[in-house]
């Protein structure tokens, strides 16, 4: 259960708290308003977990913990990002969005997959809807963890010159 | 209303659910659950749909409203219970994958991926390719709920588990008490991962000293045990 929590808490950190901040000067984008990264960002997200999570029949990844390392360090690189631009172009932050959600979503089929093969029969209907309390724990966690980060890193921001998200 | 607030309404009732269910959802044959789940979020998305709304429903050249306590209350309301089906309904759903084999799973784990990329993309063009306003495509989308019907009910195969209410494990009768309850605690132990020899310990001493007399104690005793079991299972999947 633990790396799927450690996931979803990450992800939907960086979904509702960080990726509302990551924004660049339009001119550099392909956008005309600030409003539009916001919902490009989630269909990015959207698109990385749906095609991890159809991957089961041609992917096996083993690892539980591997993938949830990654996911934190996602959040990590965006949020310092969002402190202190480094990330050149609005299409890296496009990779690393979606790539946000290839983590996700595998590590998601893999936890259930991973019961399925090693947990005995008797215990296994039990186990696996058990197990789906952690996405939901996650996303509550996260929940409060991005309404503070949201306000938290616009604030900076916008002390730091750049009130883009000021002007969604 | 602050956006965090609703998320909380959207994401804390499933929350539950999830937590507390799998001690108890067992009892509820799956052909029953499912037709609570989808009253759950076809009320749910008809509440939030058919409450009159100060702000969609302002004259025009008059300024929107301000909506008021009740407004919020019941749209949060309706929100809480498409919360609670769609908790209900994925524990449920990941149970089920049990009856159905490896693929069944991969299977669910592709349609929970799609229904990210589809619920927010129809929405989109509901709205705006489309043209219906929010209150109409609410009212449009309130009729997807009965897609689920018909899946579990027309297409999904018949498995042989589903025809009874199923239980986790087997509670033994009072005549085989003693005999059982070793069995059992060998059982619980040798799980999924090893556990600890306190907990061990502990699951024993305080299944032997519950050792019950007559047949009503020892329905709360089988319920108290089970319960037990559970929780140290679920326990025990905490750290793969």
């Amino acid at each position: 259960m633990l790396p799927l929590l450690l996931v979803y808490i990450a992800e939907y950190t960086i979904n509702q708290g960080v990726a509302p901040t990551l924004l660049f000067p339009l001119d550099e984008t392909p956008f005309s308003h600030y409003r539009a990264f916001y919902p490009t960002y989630n269909a990015l997200y959207q698109l990385g977990v749906f095609i991890s999570r159809s991957s089961l029949p041609f992917l096996r990844v083993r690892s539980l913990y591997m993938p949830s390392l990654f996911q934190c360090l996602n959040l990590l690189v965006l949020g310092l990002h969002a402190l202190f631009p480094f990330i050149p172009n609005v299409y890296c932050v496009f990779l690393i969005v979606f790539w946000e959600g290839l983590l996700g979503g595998l590590v998601y089929v893999s936890t259930f997959r991973r019961i399925q093969e090693e947990v005995r029969e008797e215990d296994r209907e039990f186990s696996l809807g058990a197990t789906s309390v952690s996405d939901s724990g996650g996303i509550c966690i996260a929940g409060f963890l991005g309404m503070a980060l949201e306000t938290g890193l616009c604030a900076w921001q916008v002390a730091h010159g750049r009130d883009w998200c000021r002007r969604l | 209303m602050p956006k965090s607030a609703v998320l909380l309404f959207d994401v804390v009732p499933s929350f539950l659910v999830k937590l507390t269910a799998p001690y108890y959802i067992h009892k509820i044959p799956y052909r029953l659950r499912i037709l609570v789940f989808v009253a759950l979020s076809t009320c749910g998305m008809l509440l939030i749909a058919l409450t009159p709304s100060s702000i969609s429903d302002a004259k025009p050249g008059q300024k929107p409203g301000v909506p008021d306590r009740s407004e919020i209350l019941v749209k949060m309301g309706g929100v809480v219970l498409a919360s609670l089906s769609s908790g209900g309904g994925e524990l449920s759903f990941l149970g089920l994958t049990h009856f159905y084999g490896p693929f069944s799973l991969a299977a669910w784990g592709s349609g929970t991926g799609g229904a990210g990329l589809v619920g927010a993309g129809a929405y989109v063009i509901a709205t705006t390719t489309l043209g219906l306003g929010v209150k109409n495509s609410l009212l449009a989308f309130s009729f997807l709920p009965v897609i689920m019907l018909l899946s579990f009910f027309l297409v999904l195969p018949k498995s042989q588990a589903l025809k009874k209410t199923t239980s986790y494990q087997r509670i033994p009768d009072a005549a085989d008490e003693d005999a059982e309850e070793d069995a059992e605690d060998e059982r619980v132990d040798e799980g999924l991962l090893s556990q600890r020899s306190s907990v061990r310990g502990s699951v024993r001493g305080s299944v032997r000293r519950s050792s019950p007399g007559y047949p009503s104690q020892s329905k709360l005793d089988n319920a108290w045990r089970s319960f037990k079991a559970n929780f140290l299972r679920a326990r025990s999947l905490f750290f793969p």
